[in-house]
């Protein structure tokens, strides 16, 4: 990992976030991904078509069905922005405890270049409760990496922990 | 567990070059779909238009033929009608027309023109050429048919824009390496979350 690099630090952490919840038993929920997936396929599908349409036969077939194409296309690639935006937005991880007991919903943003501290928001729900609970942490970057960049897993195990204790296991 | 993410991360990647080709795509159908133009950006590949376009200039088409209520309403459509409805042909107009034995359309200025009712029938000429465009058509052919022959109507340009599209298709593998490359960059750009 190049020195230095935020988005480097952010993309690292995240992925040792998940590992680190998947092997106390967590199981991981991808349902955000799966419906960015659908959405997204949902645009290059009417695409592909207008593409093949024009390619093995000529463009008045085409535009036969291209208003219909385009319409389909711009009401996916909508679709796709507000969900990006709005529901998947900085999420990193969604997943249910190993007794099913707890759902946990974890976020992450590097607010600002010249501020290396991670926010993360752990949204906390208990069984079928309608509310969640959020708790917020800000970690200094250079509390977690070394001077090479690498994480430095004591350090990051160290601050997880604290926060499961003082967060999930109080719930 | 690494296995199913490392599979949705390529899947991830893949999805996010699709959607950058199929965005651009359908923004080019788009623009297609308002103009009624085939191509409704072409780019200028030989000097007979000299002085009022160059060898790569960049050329905006429009096909759309405004209906008869509208052009016989009055005599002289505002800007604002023409941008909405097109306008019809006329002398001077620049077109882009295509023959049946010509692969690479043409580009030149509208001379001559006969029109009636049903038809539409015209006589082009470069403006840095002698004579007109008669001696390139077909034997058969002695004009030009609006139905049959045009791909648009030239109503906007941009110097020298097109001269990327003449280096690409002069020497093809610059073009394989720039998609090569375009590609590796968003197939190798790290994800911000998994």
């Amino acid at each position: 990992m190049s020195k230095y690099n935020i988005q480097e630090f952010k993309s690292n952490f995240d992925t040792a976030f998940i590992e680190f919840f998947n092997k106390k038993g967590y199981k991981q929920s991808y349902f955000v991904d799966n419906i960015r997936f659908l959405f997204g396929f949902g645009c290059v599908i009417p695409a592909a078509i207008a593409f093949g349409l024009e390619h093995f036969h000529d463009f008045s077939k085409l535009k036969e069905h291209l208003l219909c194409l385009l319409l389909v296309y711009f009401t996916f690639s909508g679709l796709l922005t507000w969900w990006i935006s709005f529901v998947k937005r900085n999420r990193i991880y969604m997943g249910t405890s190993p007794d099913q007991k707890l759902s946990i919903d974890a976020e992450t943003t590097l607010p600002l270049k010249h501020n290396p501290h991670l926010d993360l928001t752990l949204r906390i729900k208990r069984g079928k409760q309608p509310t969640t609970i959020a708790h917020k942490l800000s970690i200094p970057v250079a509390d977690i990496f070394d001077q090479e960049g690498q994480i430095s897993q004591d350090a990051f195990s160290k601050h997880i922990s604290s926060l499961c204790r003082s967060c999930i296991d109080k719930e | 567990m690494k296995t199913k993410m490392n599979f949705r991360q390529v899947l991830s990647q893949v999805l996010n070059l699709l959607l950058v080709l199929s965005s651009a795509f359908m923004g080019y159908k788009t623009l297609s779909l308002m103009t009624d133009c085939e191509s409704p950006v072409v780019v200028v590949l030989s000097e007979s238009m000299e002085p009022s376009f160059r060898r790569g200039d960049l050329l905006f088409l429009d096909n759309r033929k405004p209906a008869l209520e509208k052009q016989l309403e009055g005599s002289d459509p505002s800007l604002w009608q023409k941008i909405w409805y097109g306008s019809s042909l006329g002398i001077g107009d620049i077109v882009v027309y295509s023959l049946p034995h010509r692969p690479i359309p043409i580009v030149h200025r509208v001379v001559k023109l006969y029109e009636s009712e049903n038809e539409t029938k015209f006589i082009t000429k470069g403006d840095n050429n002698r004579i007109d465009d008669v001696g390139l058509f077909p034997r058969t052919m002695t004009y030009l048919d609006r139905e049959k022959h045009v791909i648009g109507v030239v109503r906007g340009y941009f110097p020298y824009l097109g001269m990327i599209t003449i280096w690409l298709t002069d020497y093809p593998t610059l073009k394989y390496v720039l998609l090569g490359a375009l590609g590796l960059l968003t197939l190798f750009q790290k994800e911000e979350s998994s």
